[in-house]
């Protein structure tokens, strides 16, 4: 066992990094996180973003669970007796306007994408969810893949200590890995703030009581191992081999937002949602390919504005997301980091008598940063009332079509499920191209 | 206030605390008369007010009401619909008392409808006002209401926050109250009059710090606040310090010299000074200056009786109670009045008028017990006298000190095992040997060499994990090594068979095929249906019978838990056929659901056909289903419900957990034999037409004829059940001999064809027959399985490669099931690891169960808490005492279902529950960590953990590295193994036996099943 910390590729090509840029480039300190250095940044800033289809590296999905009013978010609609009390504010794209609950993001604008015409087919949240997550709508007897592990299969995975896929704050109805096998399945993440679980040794362990008890195992199982000449015994062991080197691995610390600057904490506010897009963040700057976060509370029926209910969930959404969106930027990551925010529906553009808002299913709003992603732009339109699609509606499989093309997965490679059946990543989906160029 | 009023007559002169609580409970009664001013429209509406009327805002604030009105009657007669003109004379009438009309005007001023904001402020405004008006009535649920909807426009409009607080006062609810006072405090920091609401409604907490400190703030941020300073009086009087209260007093008066509740709170100090006729003249000085004032009545009567002048009283009693409608104090004290003098009848009258008013006034129940039993009414009596003892409940006795704690009285879900029969185990060890005899069939054919038979231990510990699902226990181990008999594996077979761990570990394989979920469809919980699987294993009902009832459950899941086969998929009637041909028919037509079948035979239209046989199956009924219900109980408990006295926000809250528990009620699992399936619009093939109703046909066997009465689904059951059915026997004898041996005779277990061939089809052949011969007894099949060679003998440990065929030289080597990994740390760690078990259903369900036709509204409601008191509160309490670092140390079979995705049993492969079968025994670099790290790997190391006290148990070191490896891996470690351990724990001291307990549950070793 102690020869399998030795032998990690993983620690062997890190030292090398390490090594070479300190030899190399002149950095002195190498950030834990392989971050590029201060003086690498001006270089990356400067270069002019490129769009396009298949630029996108890696995915952060932000989902708005509940569904979020498109009225009191992108799609407004000043003047119409359907608005609210949300008012319009200009954006740094000249002529376009969003909510002012969304300020963090009007400073943003010229880097998203926003659809504002979305439709789906039920007003069921966790059947539409199901929808906006897969494509497929949901059938009892098959499970669809969602885009993390799509991106695993077509790719092949990505960090040899880190998973995949981390799911933050996700449902346990979460679609997850569906059909494929368990070694696509996502890492769920509960809480931001307390990271991967169980990575902590006890307090009087030692580095070196960590290692004989690796040897102790060692020796205690080699007669079995050596008498099993089993396929799932030997995959066992290299996953025993691989929790080593993560939890000896300073990916590791890529979970724990600790690592992280109070102020740059605050900055993304102290909620689940906000320090999970920064948890998002460190984990793509690590190499993971899909970060999904969760953000609930969006299922608001009553009292919308003077409880504060709209105004507080806005602003939770907007702090994470535009200082999400600031730091891929000045980390040179926003190019090849496609940026999501998606959501089951929109809201019913009239206000019920608890002036609040109930679930409508024809037409809602989302967007794309990021990733080949040409930002300030608005696609598609809903009609004065916000009630249906005016303009170049869009379906869930056509949004993660787009998704998809952006990160370069084939839309028409069929998979089959282990029952047979086939399968795409966005099923029929078209992708809209309007948004790369 | 009879207490009171005994206390000055008794007493026969004003004690103090007789005062002290009179003018307590004064000011309970006056309460909703403190002068709350109507609220001056806001700065930033005064444009708009002074362009309706000029200066009309000044002339609000001044209280011209006259002038105020008088111009906006002008407005209005031009402009009735003009709402700032509304708004103005509603406040202006508010101030000069004439509450009716204001709420008229202020009616029509909210009710403009429009989403506008300007609008929208104008309305919170006008709902405030209203809200004023209630309150002035005494009104003080459509006070709150009204408050609440002025909050509902305008979240942050402070006055509507306090207007609500001090309704809420009005009502008693005084926590409700320091709620509202909070928020309006926190939408206007200098908000005086907020300060003082909130002070008195802790002062009625009897918090007398609190209530201080707020009423000396109110008065810092306003020093002309009145009201702040009589408040402050009461609450200085309850201390005892009577010239500062008699100050606060003056200075409410010379601020407000019209207050008249000030001046009548003076004239009670001056009584209770002791000064009686200072205390008479300023009542009579006040009943003169506001004749219309009813509480210097009530006090002055309150004197007379004190000097037994009931006479004297009747004339301010009277006068009070006109003045003012439900003075409940007045008439409780008029009824004592009444009592004494002998007018009984009118007496019980009184208190019963009193008590209309207010339900909890205790004194009048004791007032009238007094009158009933002067009147020889013993019974009403009674009656009355325990109203007294439940209103005033007498303080619980204080527990000895040393009394032992009750043992916790919740009660726990355990099955009754029904035991294999001795009889029958002669049969069971012929079949085996048959069996054995057909497998070495295929040893000689396909030139297999068997494995040798395991060893003892191994075998031990195998027949745990696949019986009960965990490991055994050292105990287990030390008894079964001790046991000589040549009999003892044949007997361990039975005894494990017997016990209640049989039911929880096949549970967990069930749970797994059927999708169990504790939320099935409509917010029905499905306890009753995961017990009854229990159980029904338990007591070993056959498998055709226990299918049969699931498959004709009707009613509700308490009634009948096994409809919760059918809740489990809610108006899915094709999913449902879909899944149960797969599940019990071990036979996949899914794809014939949108098209023909590419690699079976099954067309769509056949699958339409089998699902005809259920498509009329319904998981839940309607308010106008006659075949349940004598009338709509929707549409009475909805009018029953509009009927409940409740505030407007609780209304609209309740509804929901309102029209949830009338819902849950009405999910009941029932047939609607008319209901035809038609085929697909879309329908392509030209056997049928789109849309073509399509009768029901069994997909292969015989045909289904309905007997008379039965339902197309008992047929189907009937059908699917039967011992000639092609597959049901089938499917049941390979997923179990899969469960014992680690894979099918056929593979996949539930994809059966007309061409799959069985590993070993006269094999096959047998166990079905074995298994009709047994008539589904599924323990004594698996006890014939158990008992045979091939089972006995080691697992092989060589790769066999993928879709090669396996001829059973031995089992499977397999790794343990998440379960199974996660009940054997529970042996390992906690001493009794099968204490906990889940609540019975019925606790809950005798709750929230209800006949829809009789129950009110109320009841529903309370139905409703009740159940989730029983969720939230009874559950998590008696989790507690079992749970290690927040997670509850159970085994798998009594924790929820599913667990949360990353609970401990999910990394390791348990399913959610979403798919048939989906659990996994797969790796995962997360379950390492949580060997690695978890908090049950902590607890193992814990002092009070069953392998700590093992080992602590013994002498020497060899002695305790044995103990741990026998009870971990269920063996003695060899010399080289034992060696490498001792030297650690020389080494390390305890630390070392840590280290090696820690290795050992690491070791591939534990998690696979030899």
């Amino acid at each position: 066992m102690r020869d399998l910390i030795a032998e990690q590729p993983g620690l062997d090509r890190r030292r090398f990094v390490e090594y070479a840029a300190k030899s190399l480039l002149g950095v002195t300190v190498f950030s834990a996180l392989g971050r590029p250095s201060i003086s690498a940044e001006p270089a990356a800033a400067a270069a002019a973003p490129v769009y396009g289809p298949g630029k996108a590296k890696r995915l952060i999905y932000l989902y708005m669970a509940g569904a979020m009013s498109h009225l009191d978010t992108f799609d407004l609609k000043p003047g119409h007796k359907n608005q609210g009390q949300t008012r319009a504010i200009d954006t740094n794209v000249p002529g376009i306007q969003i909510s002012e609950f969304l300020p963090g993001l009007a400073q943003q604008f010229d880097k998203l994408a926003v659809v504002r015409s979305l439709t789906t087919q039920t007003a069921d949240h966790e059947a539409a969810e199901y929808w906006m997550r897969t494509s497929y709508q949901a059938i009892a007897t098959e499970r669809h893949p969602t885009i993390g592990p799509w991106m695993q299969k077509f790719r092949g995975r990505q960090s040899k200590s880190l998973p995949d896929t981390v799911l933050i704050g996700a449902p346990p109805r979460h679609p997850s890995a569906g059909f494929f096998d368990p070694t696509f399945s996502p890492l769920p993440i509960g809480d931001p703030n307390r990271g991967l679980e169980n990575t902590k040794a006890p307090e009087y362990l030692t580095d070196s009581s960590f290692e004989k008890r690796l040897a102790l195992i060692d020796g205690f199982d080699k007669k079995f191992r050596g008498r099993v000449k089993q396929q799932k015994v030997q995959a066992y062991t290299d996953f025993y081999t691989e929790a080593v080197s993560l939890l000896a691995s300073s990916e590791l610390k890529a979970f724990n937002l600790n690592e992280e600057k109070n102020e740059d904490r605050d900055r993304y506010g102290r909620d689940s949602f906000g320090q999970g897009c920064l948890l998002a963040r460190r984990l793509i700057e690590n190499n993971v390919s899909c970060v999904e976060v969760n953000c609930g509370g969006w299922d608001m029926h009553a009292n919308i504005y003077n409880g504060g209910a709209l105004p507080n969930r806005c602003n939770i959404m907007d702090r994470a997301i535009s200082n999400l969106l600031k730091d891929l930027k000045d980390r040179g990551l926003l190019d090849q980091t496609l940026v999501v925010l998606a959501t089951e529906f929109g809201r019913s553009p009239e206000l019920n008598y608890n002036v609040g808002r109930d679930h409508h299913p024809a037409v809602f709003s989302s967007f794309m940063a990021g990733g080949g992603i040409k930002g300030g732009q608005f696609y598609g339109s809903s009609d004065a009332a916000a009630h249906s699609v005016e303009t170049d509606p869009v379906t869930p499989a056509d949004f993660n079509a787009t998704i998809a093309t952006a990160l370069g997965l084939s839309l028409n490679e069929i998979v089959h499920s282990p029952t047979g059946r086939p399968f795409k990543v966005a099923q029929d989906g078209k992708p809209l191209t309007k948004l790369f160029s | 206030m009879i207490r009171i009023a005994t206390g000055l007559v008794c007493g026969n002169r004003l004690s103090l605390f007789s005062f002290v609580t009179a003018l307590t409970c004064c000011l309970g009664a006056m309460a909703y008369a403190a002068d709350a001013p109507p609220p001056p429209p806001k700065s930033e509406k005064e444009p708009r007010i002074d362009a309706v009327v000029p200066g009309g805002r000044a002339k609000l604030e001044k209280g011209e009401w006259d002038a105020v009105i008088a111009e906006t009657t002008v407005i209005l007669n031009g402009d009735a619909e003009n709402v700032i003109a509304l708004l103005m004379r509603g406040i202006a009438l508010n101030g000069k008392g004439d509450y009716d009309a204001a709420i008229k005007d202020l009616t029509k001023a909210s009710s403009k409808p429009s989403s506008d904001l300007t609008t929208r402020d104008i309305r919170a405004d006008a709902f405030s006002n209203l809200s004023v008006s209630y309150y002035r009535k005494d009104k003080f649920l459509p006070a709150i209401d009204n408050a609440w909807f002025a909050l509902l426009e305008k979240g942050d409009h402070f006055e509507a926050h306090n207007n609500r607080a001090l309704a809420y006062i009005g009502r008693g609810q005084y926590d409700k109250a320091i709620g509202s006072a909070d928020a309006a405090i926190r939408a206007k920091e200098d908000f005086a009059d907020a300060y003082s609401t909130r002070g008195l409604a802790y002062f009625f907490k009897n918090n007398v710090d609190q209530a201080m400190k707020d009423q000396t703030k109110a008065i810092e941020l306003q020093s002309k606040l009145a009201v702040a300073y009589q408040r402050r009086a009461a609450v200085v009087a309850a201390k005892g310090e009577f010239p500062k209260a008699l100050e606060d007093l003056d200075k409410a008066i010379s601020t407000k010299p019209d207050f008249a509740d000030a001046i009548c709170d003076r004239a009670c100090l001056y009584g209770m000074a002791r000064n009686l006729p200072k205390m008479v003249s300023e009542l009579d000085g006040l009943t003169k200056s506001n004749p219309s004032f009813a509480r210097a009545y009530y006090h002055r009567a309150m004197l007379s009786v004190d000097q037994k002048k009931y006479d004297l009283s009747m004339d301010d009693l009277d006068q009070a109670i006109k003045l003012k409608d439900g003075f409940a104090a007045a008439y409780c004290l008029r009824g004592y009045a009444q009592t004494n003098r002998k007018n009984l009848d009118e007496a019980v009258a009184d208190f019963t008028k009193a008590i209309e008013s207010d339900p909890k006034l205790v004194n009048a129940y004791k007032g009238r017990a007094a009158a009933y039993q002067k009147l020889k009414k013993a019974k009403e009596a009674k009656a009355d006298q325990d109203k007294v003892a439940e209103l005033q409940p007498t303080p619980p006795p204080k527990p000895a000190s040393n009394a032992k704690k009750p043992e916790d009285p919740t009660p726990r879900f355990t099955v009754s095992s029904k035991e294999v029969s001795p009889a029958k185990l002669k049969e069971a060890l012929k079949s085996a040997a048959e069996i054995d005899k057909l497998v070495q069939a295929n040893y000689k054919k396909f030139d297999v060499t068997p494995l040798p038979k395991t060893p003892d231990e191994q075998f031990l510990r195998r027949v745990y994990l696949d019986v009960t699902g965990t490991i055994p226990s050292y105990q287990h181990v030390k008894k079964f090594r001790n046991n000589n008999s040549a009999n003892k594996r044949a007997e361990l077979i039975d005894e494990l068979l017997n016990s209640p761990a049989y039911a929880g570990n096949f549970f967990n394989y069930w749970a797994d095929v059927l999708r169990y979920t504790d939320n099935l469809s409509g917010n029905v919980r499905g306890e009753p249906y995961r017990q009854w699987i229990k159980q029904s294993l338990a007591e070993n009902k056959p498998w055709d019978k226990l299918v049969y009832e699931m498959l004709t459950a009707s009613g509700r899941v308490w009634e009948n838990p096994a409809t919760g086969y059918f809740q489990r998929d809610p108006n899915m009637p094709l999913d449902v056929m879909n899944n149960t041909v797969r599940i019990f028919l071990g036979t996949r037509i899914g794809c014939a659901q949108c098209h023909n079948h590419p690699f079976d035979r099954w067309t769509q239209k056949e699958f339409y056909e089998m699902a005809a046989f259920t498509f009329g199956t319904q998981q839940n009924t309607h308010g106008g289903d006659k075949r349940y219900w004598n009338s709509n109980p929707h549409e009475r408990l909805q009018a029953d419900f509009a009927d409940i006295e409740q505030e407007e926000e609780d209304r609209r809250n309740n509804y929901y957990r309102f029209e949830r528990m009338i819902g849950v009620n009405m999910q009941i699992v029932n047939d609607q034999v008319d209901r035809k399936i038609q085929l697909p619009a879309n329908y392509t093939y030209d056997n049928a037409k789109p849309n073509e109703t399509v009768a029901p046909r069994t997909l292969f066997g015989s045909q289904v004829s309905l007997k008379p009465g039965e339902t197309p689904r008992q047929g189907f059951a009937r059908w699917c059940t039967a011992s000639d059915n092609p597959r049901f026997a089938k499917v049941i004898a390979n997923r179990l001999w899969k469960q014992v041996f680690g894979v099918g005779q056929i593979e996949p277990v539930d994809d059966m064809m007309d061409d799959t061939v069985a590993e070993n089809p006269a094999l096959m052949d047998y166990l079905e027959a074995e298994m009709k011969r047994l008539n589904f007894d599924m323990k004594e099949y698996l006890r014939v399985l158990l008992n045979t060679e091939t089972y006995q003998r080691q697992v092989c440990v060589d790769e066999i490669p993928l879709g090669a065929p396996y001829h059973f030289p031995g089992p499977m080597l397999r790794r343990m099931s998440a379960e199974q990994v996660w009940d054997s740390f529970l042996t390992l760690a906690v001493v009794d690891p099968d204490e906990f078990r889940e609540l019975p259903a019925k606790v809950r369900t005798d709750v929230i169960g209800f006949n829809l036709d009789t129950v009110s509204a109320k009841k529903v409601l309370d139905a409703e808490s009740k159940g989730s008191e029983i969720d939230n509160g009874v559950n998590s309490k008696r989790q507690q005492k079992y749970t290690y670092k927040g997670i509850v140390l159970a085994r798998a079979s009594e924790l929820p279902s599913p667990v949360p995705a990353n609970h401990f049993l999910r990394s390791f492969g348990q399913s959610d529950r979403e798919l048939i079968s989906s659990s996994s025994s797969t790796g995962s670099v997360p379950q390492v960590l949580f060997m690695f790290n978890g908090p049950i790997t902590h607890m193992l190391l814990e002092k009070n953990s069953t392998i700590y006290l093992n080992v602590v148990k013994q002498k020497n070191v060899n002695d305790a590295t044995k103990i741990i490896f026998e009870t971990i891996l269920t063996r003695e470690p060899d010399a080289d193994e034992l060696a490498l351990a001792v030297e650690e724990v020389k080494r390390n001291g305890p630390a070392g036996f840590g280290n090696v307990i820690w290795s050992l549950v690491n070791t591939r070793e534990f998690l696979f099943i030899q």
